[in-house]
């Protein structure tokens, strides 16, 4: 009887822990399994937005109930949207939507515009409409008195600047850059999207920037990184001269790796630079932070270290 | 009768503070909010020795309506402007009432300072200075004439004003505004915006600022509009026509009883109570004597000199008056100053046909004092030429508060010592912004003529230019391109730069298509002297659009093919 007992107690037992991880481990079997770079193509960005965020897990993986969100668009240019000097409006306001679904307290959205009219910066871009639209709130960023100074110990030449009091620590920080042709760095997107968050952007042009926007890469906690490469601005970046250089790609890469997102970005510039035959096709090592943040062990550049997941939806 | 004076005097006042506010209004729109229609209906456009400069400068009779019809005014019933349109004189107006408002308090009234300023307010009549008044007069029509409107602005009563919210109050409330901003930010409130760009001003200018504010307010309580009757111009020149004005205010001899209350009123001083007289080329009209006559002997007549009975009383008066040593206005003095405004305006004519005329070759406008070798100075877009812009700046400081950017900074010596207070523009912290035309909409002087935000896109009113030996590309080798990230119009171009392997880029310029907004200097990180700096032009000119075939590097490039629907989208 007791031998018998035993049996049927340690064969449940055993059924159960068989059974157990399945059920219970569930979410967490998935979430190993859910990719760390998504790249869509071939919609609107908010479609590819919702197709990609929900191949990453939901927003809900990266947002906690209670939390507040920080949002980084790049809101550098008194530009409209099909411009492409800016992010995709749109698609910041669905980033914003999908954070406070997911049980965000707040969101909050800010940029350190690239001249002293910000205000009009953020209303031409379209993006304090579609923020605001969707409850989150606009912050300026134009005031020296906002800027914090910080440490950034894994700094080879920025070793301290003054950080937007936003970006200081922040639960959770969405980069959302966009991805177009800059006459310095060559290609700007995640990581010198980052040039937004701090106060003295001279000081990095004068001190080898490439080097300096990896070091800050260091020091900023990414939670995720949405490249939008709807538009891609081929040349005369980062302003741009008119629309007609920045024809419609459809590209979005969604990743938590920052400078895998900037390797992806750099590619699909490439390859829709030798379609439209305009603008030159970057080869990665042209782009020098990404290779000095892979350096400061930032992120990975070979992407065949990641889980990479390629969605068509054209 | 004198209902009729007691309500025009509420009406008076009415009209006095909405002018006054909506001109205020410009000078502390710190957000750059005021609607288009608040500009098409400039109330600006009511001031007198602005109106009279943009005329002359422009030729356009509009601009001078509000000069032109406040003479007309004054030559029918007194000093309208200076009752209800003149800024500062409703500035002083306000203070003055304010100060006894405030010393009449339970608290304040029995104190020494109570009594001091009861006892200071109350005027009593005093003899006209009619010699100061004509002298200062014709001291504005010579530096109309002249072209020195900077020394004109230092006692022109707008400007004044100008000088006091533009320099003194405005950047003190930006401070306040941006500080409340930060100090909420900590706390996670982002109820208020901060402004753009840096609104502060050299401390000189803002300490001559309140010293103006200073003397005004202690001038305008102990001796009410004494400003207007001595120091101004625009009274003086209204004084003499409003001695002509076919309708005057006067003492009814009938019923007035000499018991003073008027003249203790009088903010002009202009009222002998004992002699039942009023001296009309020094009243503002702001009807106190009609508030407070206890005996409704204050009215409105035809003016003594156009009725032939009370013509030789009025000779008897003034040989009275002249006994008494009060120089009334002479009616010599008259003619004198009209013959003299006539010059101004004739002169004014030739200055404009002349000042089109002149080019970049006959104008040594860099010839004027506190040049810098490394730095020619810009006028703003709508300016026409350096020469225009001085010659027509009073530097009243709208424009240093209109400007978004807010880079238009009044100047101690950079212009020149003989433009002090007239802005320039300040590439050290920003740019002239592509898009904005603030300060040629605000520009009530013509010194910047409005300009449409697509035309002020094409002025070109400096070009860069750019040291290849001090840029960091060259003496560092490492990238920066901030000049060439930061021009608007694609007049820098950057081209490949030494050994292949760096794959540097160095800026070129293209100077027929740089317009001289100042964007490459003012973040070019080079110092202390910058690697690329504007240069004003002496004459405004049109900017070329940058095309393809320009292009230094890869030229004739097409535009972008259509992108085909790819199959295998992705490279990676």
């Amino acid at each position: 009887m007791q031998r018998r007992q035993f049996l049927k107690t340690s064969a449940t037992t055993a059924m159960a822990t068989a059974l157990l991880p399945e059920n219970v481990f569930a979410n967490a079997t998935k979430t190993s399994k859910t990719p760390d770079l998504v790249a869509i193509y071939g919609a609107t960005a908010v479609e590819m937005f919702e197709r990609g965020i929900a191949e990453m897990g939901g927003m809900k993986r990266f947002v906690s109930k209670g939390q507040t969100v920080i949002v980084k668009p790049n809101i550098g240019w008194d530009k409209p949207p099909e411009w492409g000097s800016n992010t995709n409006p749109e698609l910041v306001g669905r980033v914003v939507k999908h954070c406070y679904e997911a049980g965000a307290k707040k969101v909050i959205c800010f940029d350190h515009t690239c001249g002293n009219d910000w205000d009009n910066r953020y209303n031409i871009s379209g993006i304090k409409k579609a923020v605001e639209d969707n409850g989150g709130e606009m912050v300026a960023g134009n005031n020296e008195a906002m800027y914090v100074e910080q440490d950034i110990p894994k700094g080879v030449i920025l070793k301290k600047t003054k950080v937007h009091q936003l970006a200081i620590n922040p639960d959770v920080f969405i980069n959302i850059p966009v991805l177009k042709h800059h006459s310095g760095a060559k290609i700007t997107c995640a990581m010198k999207n980052y040039m937004g968050c701090v106060w003295d952007r001279r000081w990095y042009h004068k001190n080898n920037m490439p080097q300096c926007v990896a070091d800050y890469a260091t020091y900023q906690k990414t939670t995720l990184t949405i490249v939008d490469a709807y538009r891609v601005m081929l040349d005369y970046g980062p302003i741009g001269k008119s629309p007609d250089y920045a024809p419609v790609a459809k590209y979005q890469i969604i990743s938590t790796d920052i400078v895998a997102a900037d390797v992806a970005a750099v590619q699909v510039f490439a390859s829709v630079a030798k379609q439209a035959k305009v603008g030159t096709p970057f080869k990665i090592s042209d782009i020098k932070y990404i290779g000095a943040a892979e350096k400061l062990g930032v992120g990975v550049t070979d992407l065949s270290k990641l889980s990479v997941k390629r969605i068509s939806m054209a | 009768m004198s209902t009729f004076l007691k309500y025009l005097r509420k009406f008076r006042i009415a009209i006095a503070v909405v002018v006054f506010a909506l001109i205020t209004a410009q000078f502390l729109d710190l957000y750059h909010s005021l609607p288009r229609s608040y500009y098409m209906y400039n109330p600006i456009k009511t001031q007198f020795t602005p109106s009279l400069l943009k005329w002359l400068s422009t030729g356009a009779i509009v601009a001078g309506s509000a000069f032109l019809t406040f003479c007309v005014c004054a030559l029918i019933f007194g000093r309208a402007y200076c009752a209800s349109f003149c800024a500062f004189g409703i500035f002083m107006d306000m203070i003055r009432w304010c100060v006894k408002k405030v010393s009449s308090w339970k608290i304040f009234k029995n104190t020494k300072l109570g009594k001091f300023v009861k006892k200071a307010t109350t005027m009593k009549n005093r003899p006209a200075h009619n010699v100061v008044r004509v002298s200062f007069l014709t001291l504005a029509v010579v530096l109309i004439v002249g072209g020195w409107s900077t020394l004109l602005g230092l006692f022109e009563p707008y400007s004044l004003y100008g000088k006091i919210m533009g320099s003194a109050v405005h950047p003190v409330i930006a401070e306040i505004t941006n500080q409340t901003s930060a100090l909420l930010y900590k706390f996670d409130i982002y109820a208020i915006e901060p402004i753009n760009g840096d609104p502060t001003i050299p401390l000189a200018l803002f300490g001559l600022a309140l010293a103006i504010l200073f003397a005004i307010s202690v001038v305008s309580v102990l001796r009410g509009r004494i400003f207007c009757n001595t120091v101004c111009p625009v009274g003086a020149l209204l004084g003499m026509l409003s001695k002509l004005s076919l309708f005057t205010l006067k003492l009814d001899k009938s019923k007035c009883v000499s018991c003073g209350i008027c003249e203790r009123n009088c903010k002009s001083e202009c009222i002998n109570a004992k002699d039942k007289q009023l001296d009309f080329s020094k009243c503002v009209l702001c009807l106190n004597c009609a508030n407070n006559c206890p005996k409704n002997a204050i009215k409105f007549g035809v003016n003594d000199c156009y009725t032939r009975k009370q013509s030789k009383q009025q000779t008897e008066n003034a040989k009275v008056s002249a006994k008494k040593n009060t120089t009334n206005m002479s009616r010599r003095t008259f003619p004198l100053a009209l013959s003299a405004l006539a010059t101004a305006m004739l002169t004014g004519a030739k200055k404009d046909s002349s000042a089109k005329k002149c080019d970049a070759k006959n104008v040594s406008a860099y010839g004027i004092e506190g040049e810098r070798p490394d730095k020619r100075l810009t006028a703003p877009p709508g300016a026409k030429s350096l020469e225009n812009f001085l010659e027509n700046c009073t530097a009243c400081q709208l424009c240093t508060a209109a400007c978004k950017a807010q880079i238009l900074k009044p100047s101690i010596s950079e212009w020149g010592l003989s433009h002090f207070m007239q802005p320039y523009m300040d590439f050290n912290e920003g740019f002239c912004l592509y898009e904005c035309h603030n300060c040629s909409k605000a520009c009530p002087t013509g010194a910047i003529s409005f300009v449409s935000g697509k035309q002020k896109r094409q002025i070109k009113i400096g070009t860069a230019i750019f040291k290849e030996d001090l840029c960091i590309v060259k003496t560092d080798g490492t990238d920066c391109a901030a000049c060439g990230e930061h021009c608007p119009v694609q007049a820098i171009e950057m081209i490949p730069y030494g050994d292949k392997k760096d794959s540097l880029y160095i800026p070129h310029i293209h100077p027929d298509v740089c317009i001289g907004c100042g964007a490459c200097e003012s973040i070019c990180p080079v110092r202390p002297h910058r690697a690329i700096v504007v240069e004003g032009l002496a004459v405004h000119v049109q900017a070329k659009k940058f095309d393809e075939s320009m292009r230094k590097h890869k030229a004739n490039q097409t535009k972008p093919v259509e992108i085909k629907k790819n199959d295998n989208p992705f490279p990676f």
